[in-house]
């Protein structure tokens, strides 16, 4: 997918709209512990820009220097069926969680549904067993790049719990941004637990 | 589409998606000018730390970003390779001119061997100013950053340097679209039956200036203008660097 065709289908008027009524649901996530969604807690280090939760993805998205620049993602409680991400096209099938899948096979997934929003060339680098609490989790890296040729990385941890997905998902480009929040994001996915 | 509900979605699901909507919210920002031939542009003061070197700075002027497209009679842009080499061209020849009467050293960037890292470096540059674009000129909340401009590319420019070591690298991004004698047919005919604006061309730029020892963007400046000006001709591109150039912390006396 080439950078223009990307453009034509977001188009102007989603963009407006975005700026029109998104800014009031737009807060600052202050240091301190975290609950999100009543399923998830964590501890935030440095103060984050929250946008709002996606009731269809389950998921809330944080940054701190623009999304193109930084993104975290909070989901909690997806259920089987459903799909990671969203995007406008209706007639795009989009991969979808599924409550047998086995915790690598969800890294797979994560990788799969960012490439629907224009991460090309996903690459898993590491994967390593972890607990989401008390909850058998999985963490991943992996590195992949937009139709730009900016590459970026990310880091993810992911666990299921009562079929449902729990997962924290970051990432930024692989210049700079990465590395500059890194350790924050490490210390906000070792302190995350499952409600 | 554009309910609340999806836009909302957008916004979470899609960092990335976010990223090439900057780049549309460029592009809806220069309609509200298109009409008209006149330049627009606003500066974006750092909170980074900086002073001005006075004279006898090493500024690298990096190979501009510049994509210009034909905008057929139904809105499909179409990059032409031909329209953006002219353009490139006249961009880098006028800031070249531009800032040949300042006090500092003007050097075009050449690749000291590390390809991969430069591109990524420019590459980033875009996604910064985008972003700076976004949260900065069209106010798109950001409460993390609070007040503050401290966007950075990060010390990884310092192999931007050179054989010079070059205090800094001056980079531009600049699209453009020109329309079709159909569009351009289609928009008078609207027009005159109170249909309102069809767009028929728009030239958009932002320029960053970059400390090569922190990365820090310590200037960064917007420029947009309407129909009436065209990077692919001399006179367009004098008026579109002129513009950009705005409060260039670094013109000396001819600032």
């Amino acid at each position: 997918m080439t950078f223009s065709t990307f453009c034509r289908r977001a188009g102007v008027a989603l963009l407006g709209a975005l700026f029109l009524t998104s800014c009031a649901s737009v807060t600052a996530l202050e240091p301190g512990p975290y609950t999100y969604d009543k399923a998830m807690t964590i501890q935030v280090g440095e103060t984050w820009t929250k946008y709002p939760r996606v009731n269809r993805t389950k998921s809330q998205g944080l940054t701190i220097d623009g999304s193109a620049l930084n993104t975290l993602s909070l989901t909690a409680k997806l259920k089987a069926g459903a799909p990671l991400i969203y995007t406008l096209d209706r007639e795009k099938i989009l991969p979808v969680f599924g409550s047998d899948m086995l915790l690598g096979e969800v890294a797979e997934f994560t990788l799969d549904s960012l490439s629907f929003i224009g991460m090309q060339n996903t690459t898993l680098t590491e994967l390593t067993p972890d607990q989401f609490g008390d909850v058998e989790a999985v963490r991943f890296t992996f590195t992949g790049d937009v139709a730009s040729g900016l590459s970026y990385q990310g880091m993810a941890k992911a666990a299921i719990h009562d079929e449902q997905l729990y997962l924290i998902l970051y990432y930024a480009p692989a210049e700079y941004y990465y590395g500059l929040h890194e350790q924050e994001v490490q210390t906000i996915m070792d302190s995350a637990t499952i409600l | 589409m554009g309910t609340v509900g999806q836009v909302h979605r957008q916004i979470v699901a899609g960092a990335l998606v976010m990223k090439h909507l900057l780049f549309k919210s460029f592009i809806a920002g220069a309609m509200l000018i298109m009409m008209s031939a006149c330049v627009s542009t606003r500066t974006v003061a750092t909170t980074n730390e900086f002073k001005a070197l006075e004279k006898d700075a090493i500024i690298v002027l990096m190979e501009p970003d510049v994509q210009l497209s034909f905008l057929r009679a139904a809105g499909m842009r179409e990059v032409r390779a031909d329209w953006t080499e002219t353009g490139r061209a006249n961009i880098l020849k006028q800031i070249e001119t531009s800032l040949a009467a300042s006090d500092h050293t003007i050097v075009e960037f050449q690749s000291g061997g590390d390809v991969a890292r430069e591109n990524q470096l420019i590459r980033l540059h875009e996604a910064v100013g985008s972003t700076i674009l976004t949260h900065r000129i069209f106010r798109a909340p950001l409460p993390s950053k609070k007040n503050k401009n401290d966007w950075s590319l990060g010390p990884g420019v310092q192999v931007l340097k050179g054989e010079n070591n070059a205090d800094y690298a001056l980079f531009l991004y600049a699209r453009g679209a020109y329309a079709s004698a159909g569009r351009q047919a289609l928009g008078v005919l609207v027009a005159v039956a109170g249909g309102g604006a069809i767009g028929t061309g728009d030239q958009q730029a932002f320029a960053s200036l970059v400390d090569l020892n922190s990365g820090d963007v310590v200037w960064f400046n917007v420029a947009m203008t309407g129909q009436g000006t065209d990077m692919r001709k001399e006179e367009g591109s004098a008026s579109l660097v002129k513009a950009i150039l705005k409060g260039f912390p670094l013109r000396g006396e001819d600032k």
